[in-house]
């Protein structure tokens, strides 16, 4: 053995030896708190962007269809030669009724599952 | 309990499972309190040290790539949270002359050990490693303690491996210094 070998070995034992700190008992259950903590905020974030995203979106999409109709002539709707608007207005209606039922009975059933 | 790779418990947590990262915890939270500890050398701020890394290391998951393995991605992240943390401190340390680290005889202090019992030797090795600057005393401990290689340490650090070596040869040759310095004092 040369005197390097040896030399590292003299430090190699003494840290081998050297007893190792325990981690206190509630680490875990802390840092697990912040961390689901952390996770819910980065859902909420998350789904803030999504919002966000949906909202530019859809306004760009309104901005073009304006754009198209001031710029490239296309021809105007006119309210009075749709007879059939009130029909229309009414399944308009049905399909956001259909969609506000939809959204109450998932947050009830979310309410009673996460409840369990 | 089947254990799984942590690739697999990344894979799950990156997917929304938060719970999978207790096992995470439960694997390296020793080895990080560890090193906090040993590098602050209180318990309550190695705790916190050891609490911020883990948030640290939950935010960026997805940016973990898989370039290195996940224990050198934690240890690197707990390297520089406890490096930046005792930095606020602005303690200043002990300078060693030059000569007694180049004049050192590590027989001489390896003879010395020798003669006193295991607990004394436990009391002079924590003593020595407490005047040693934090950042010369983690990478000495990812060397012995935690095993690691030099390309790991060069990698956890973001030093060169030829520092790394540079650095390692510097430190062994001051803990032997300090060692030789700190059972004298003791014996006297």
């Amino acid at each position: 053995m040369n005197k390097d070998e040896k030399r590292e070995d003299v430090l190699k034992d003494l840290f081998n030896r050297a007893p190792r700190e325990e981690v206190p008992v509630d680490f875990r259950q802390k840092v697990m708190q912040q961390i689901y903590a952390e996770s819910v905020r980065i859902k909420k974030r998350n789904e803030r962007i999504g919002l966000l995203s949906i909202i530019t979106a859809s306004l760009l999409i309104i901005v073009l269809a304006v754009a198209s109709i001031i710029y490239l002539g296309l021809p105007k709707i006119e309210w009075a030669s749709l007879p059939s608007i009130p029909f229309y207005l009414y399944i308009g209606a049905l399909a956001l009724l259909l969609l506000f039922g939809d959204y109450k009975l998932r947050e009830s059933y979310k309410k009673k599952h996460s409840r369990l | 309990m089947e254990s799984y790779s942590d690739t697999y418990y990344i894979k799950r947590i990156q997917e929304g499972d938060t719970t999978a990262y207790t096992c995470i915890l439960d694997k390296y939270s020793r080895q990080v309190y560890s090193l906090a500890f040993k590098v602050v050398r209180n318990k309550e701020d190695a705790e916190e040290l050891a609490q911020d890394v883990f948030l640290k290391a939950f935010k960026h998951l997805n940016g973990f790539k898989g370039d290195s393995s996940f224990s050198t991605w934690i240890y690197r992240i707990a390297y520089n949270t406890a490096i930046s943390y005792t930095r606020k401190k602005r303690q200043e340390w002990l300078a060693i002359d030059e000569a007694m680290i180049a004049n050192v005889a590590e027989e001489e202090v390896a003879g010395a050990l020798e003669q006193t019992d295991s607990d004394r030797q436990m009391e002079i090795l924590d003593k020595a490693l407490a005047q040693l600057p934090p950042d010369e005393r983690a990478l000495i401990l990812f060397f012995y303690t935690e095993g690691k290689s030099i390309d790991e340490i060069a990698s956890i650090t973001a030093f060169s491996v030829s520092n790394v070596k540079t650095k390692l040869h510097r430190i062994r040759k001051k803990l032997f210094v300090l060692i030789k310095e700190t059972g004298r004092i003791g014996n006297e």
